[in-house]
């Protein structure tokens, strides 16, 4: 189940609130955690109601070893258990999500496994092995209730597409929380922006990319357009994630929950490696403290900091996806991150902010080049039409004419303006004023309003009744 | 402050509360899904709950036509994307694509194929005393490359590889393989082309911006060329027809069958007319007749000659009977259901005059498969 979609919006999350705040009005906090987690395990159940044994499995076992490992004494025993624990963890999302490729990669594409990928697999797995890694480290202490590691591991606003929650985060939440109506109202604000983002602008953006990566098949575009496209491709995979994000964070404090936040205008930033403080942080940061740290992070030299960073974007472009595309879009991220390292440990540079956001936004978009097209063939057909000189022909023109179109210029100059702090300082201008804010909240509400129709009948698309 | 932060946030959870519980107010106050258009039923099934959710929301027509207005207002766009609009003309958009063969393109072989079960039939009328008339008719967007901004480019690109943009029209492929027959068939668009102050000119418009089909008035004057086909090559007996045209507020149908799908509150901005149709005296030759086309042929056969002048009338338009004097018209799935229900054979059997449609664009499967199951059951014919 998605956010932006009428069964959440219409029927789960009204069902899901009246149910919470009847348990919030003549119970305690455990039937609010249990409440939580039967709505939980309906949303998921409703996507992939054949993995959740194995998240409910996945659960009973972590909820074990954590246990273990938070209570034995014996170093050794505490650090052999917490390893299987990992190697169990780690080793069910290589088989999930990795075994299709690895058996096809071996022994060809019609002997490779047909394994399905679990919704949200990586999510999960990597907030419970920070748990588990936190635990160990005694950093936190194991949870003593199954059903609060139970709601940590699988509460529904951040199961899906995180942010990825750290215990720690949300332990205290999980013992005691208000749901008070301020961080209610804010909440449904953070959600309704989300939305927004998403169906309206995310959406437009993801009309062009899909145009011109599935229906076309990418060639004779000429420069110009490839361009465009890739730079639509980039924002709207950032619209579209920050929105998810927007939009959990905003259900999280509906319910009480402090959700880290994932993204901090990340096309300010004037180098990768700031980039990278800034995009998906809660991902960022687990490989910070639970890769790059532990394998000596920047203490052991130039070279060893290199080779480290490698690691890190290596597996966390493989985190993104089950296809080589991605490993190799880590490590070109890696390569300029690496490039960053060395230039600022031998020279002394000091890169106006503006070309360093021009340099950062060229990089990255380049680099979604890999992150879109999953094989050789598919970089090599794209590369060679973004360099030809364009031929439009009829489905080509279909796509010109739908960038011309003014509604989609709209979505686009609105969503470049959402890489910037332009909104934000709007926002903060009209709230300074005496009744600025009700402009800011009629917006608001206008603008949801517009993106629910639109969820309700972009699809709706009738012909009239063809008799040749 | 205080009071500013609480406005805000009964503002805002009231609305949202609002919105969620919207499509529970809407079934109370019974607002009504009327929309225009025909799109996929979606049966209740857990994988396409959403999609069914969606058609069946209460008061989705509200929705569609305030956010469709909109588009169409402050964009001047098309808010269905089954709609192409240039300028102040809306076309289909498939049949955009098919025009400029971006779905279909008709080879050699599918003439051919298509003109051997033709004269395959044709044959067979001849032996069971029957009469076959094949009509062509045209569509919207031969009338318009000057104003589709793509189609120079598209005509352009097949000058480019060394092909002419019109020999690969299907119309020229099939009128170059009908030449070199002798089936009976009437070319509506040679007519046009033959006639054109008549047909493209005078008030009344071929196409209207609002339309997919051509306008009513302009193809019953076709019809009656169709008329003096029918009476030259048939031999049969039909009333002289007059054919005036009236101004009228409103469109008759399928004057602005595309305008209807937009599903929006404007109407059609433009002038519609209606024909006036005068008959004189005329011998009624109760002839049985099977047809079987769209619109397009519809607009041809004038409904006196139709009600009055012919015997039993099977229409069969696409996946619809129409039958008992254009009064009844049923869904069918197949020809073999058509047959159980309303003995489709039996029909044909006493069929003295055969009409076939043939669109331009929809040569590569023309009669929607009539023709095969004619073919299939020759004997019974």
């Amino acid at each position: 189940m998605v956010f932006s979609s009428p069964i959440f919006l219409f029927l789960f999350l009204p069902i899901c609130l009246l149910c919470y705040l009847l348990t919030n009005l003549f119970g305690n906090i455990k039937s609010e955690n249990i409440c939580l987690l039967i709505f939980s395990i309906i949303f998921y159940a409703y996507g992939s109601i054949d993995f959740l044994p194995i998240l409910l499995g996945s659960i009973v076992l972590n909820f074990i070893f954590s246990k273990i490992v938070d209570t034995v004494e014996n170093k050794y025993l505490r650090s052999f258990v917490f390893i299987i624990s990992i190697l169990i963890n780690v080793g069910f999302l290589i088989v999930y999500k990795y075994m299709n490729l690895f058996t096809g990669f071996l022994f060809g594409a019609e002997n490779a496994t047909n394994i399905k990928l679990p919704i949200g697999i990586s999510f999960y797995t990597f907030q419970v092995l920070s748990y588990l890694a936190d635990v160990h480290s005694r950093t936190v202490k194991s949870s003593n209730s199954i059903i609060d590691f139970a709601l940590f591991t699988m509460l529904f606003p951040q199961l899906i597409a995180g942010p990825i929650v750290r215990y720690s985060t949300i332990e205290l939440e999980l013992k005691k929380r208000r749901t008070i109506f301020t961080s209610f109202s804010d909440g449904i604000m953070r959600f309704m922006v989300g939305f927004t983002k998403k169906i309206v602008l995310a959406n437009a953006l993801g009309r062009i990319a899909d145009l011109a990566f599935k229906e076309l098949g990418y060639y004779d575009m000429g420069p110009l357009l490839s361009t465009f496209v890739i730079i639509c491709y980039s924002m709207q995979i950032y619209l579209d994630f920050w929105a998810y994000s927007d939009m959990a964070i905003g259900i999280g404090k509906i319910f009480g929950f402090t959700f880290p936040e994932n993204f901090n205008m990340p096309f300010l930033s004037t180098s990768i490696s700031e980039f990278w403080t800034r995009w998906h942080i809660t991902l960022s940061s687990f490989f910070r403290d639970y890769v790059y740290i532990p394998l000596g992070g920047s203490r052991k030299g130039l070279l060893i900091t290199c080779i480290n960073l490698t690691i890190v974007f290596a597996l966390s472009g493989f985190w993104h996806g089950a296809s080589f595309n991605f490993l190799f879009w880590g490590l070109y991220n890696a390569l300029f991150l690496v490039i960053e390292r060395i230039v600022r440990s031998k020279f002394k540079i000091e890169v106006p902010q503006t070309i360093g956001i021009i340099y950062v936004f060229v990089v990255w978009n380049i680099g979604m080049i890999l992150f879109r097209l999953e094989n050789l063939d598919q970089i090599r057909l794209f590369l060679t039409g973004a360099f030809s000189t364009p031929l439009y022909n009829y489905s080509t023109r279909e796509l010109v004419n739908e960038v011309y179109n003014p509604y989609f210029m709209v979505c686009f100059v609105t969503s470049l303006l959402y890489l910037t702090p332009f909104f934000s300082k709007i926002k903060n201008f009209l709230y300074k004023s005496r009744f600025g804010f009700i402009i800011v909240d009629i917006l608001i509400i206008t603008l949801f309003l517009y993106a629910v129709i639109e969820m309700l009948t972009s699809g709706f698309n009738p012909f009239i009744y063809f008799r040749f | 402050m205080k009071l500013k932060k609480i406005i805000e946030n009964v503002l805002l959870t009231f609305f949202f509360l609002v919105v969620i519980a919207y499509p529970w107010v809407a079934t109370f106050l019974g607002i009504e899904n009327n929309l225009s258009g025909a799109e996929e039923k979606v049966q209740f099934s857990f994988e396409r709950i959403d999609d069914y959710i969606i058609q069946n929301f209460p008061g989705r027509s509200l929705l569609v036509r305030t956010k469709n207005q909109l588009l169409y207002s402050l964009f001047d766009i098309s808010p269905n994307t089954s709609i192409t609009k240039v300028g102040d003309t809306l076309f289909s958009t498939e049949t955009l694509n098919y025009y400029f063969h971006k779905l279909h393109s008709v080879s050699n072989a599918e003439i051919d194929a298509l003109i051997e079960k033709l004269s395959k039939f044709n044959d067979i009328c001849k032996r069971k005393d029957k009469k076959l008339i094949i009509v062509i008719t045209p569509t919207k967007p031969r009338y318009y490359k000057g104003i589709l901004p793509f189609a120079d480019d598209v005509i352009m690109l097949y000058e480019k590889h060394g092909t002419n943009y019109d020999d690969m029209l299907p119309y020229n492929k099939l009128k170059i393989a009908l030449n070199n027959t002798n089936l009976n068939y009437f070319d509506s668009i040679n007519y046009i082309d033959s006639n054109p102050s008549r047909i493209i000119g005078g008030e009344v418009p071929l196409f209207y911006n609002s339309s997919h089909h051509w306008s009513v008035y302009k193809a019953n004057l076709i019809g009656l060329a169709f008329h003096e086909h029918m009476r030259k090559t048939l031999g049969i007996h039909l009333p002289s027809i007059t054919i005036k045209a009236s101004p009228s507020d409103v469109a008759v149908y399928p004057d602005a069958d595309l305008f209807n799908v937009l599903n929006i509150y404007d109407k059609p901005n433009e002038q519609f007319y209606a024909p006036i149709i005068d008959y004189n005296n005329y011998d009624n030759d109760n002839l049985n007749f099977t047809i079987q086309g769209g619109s397009f042929l519809g607009g041809l056969l004038l409904p006196q000659t139709t009600l009055s002048v012919y015997g039993e009338v099977y229409h069969i338009e696409n996946k619809n009977l129409i039958y008992n004097k254009y009064k009844n018209h049923s869904a069918f799935e197949s020809y073999d259901e058509l047959n159980d229900k309303f003995h489709l054979i039996d029909h044909l059997h006493k069929t003295d005059v055969f009409i076939l449609e043939i669109n331009e664009l929809n040569v590569y499967n023309a009669t929607f498969g009539f023709l095969d199951y004619l073919l299939e059951h020759e004997e019974e014919i």
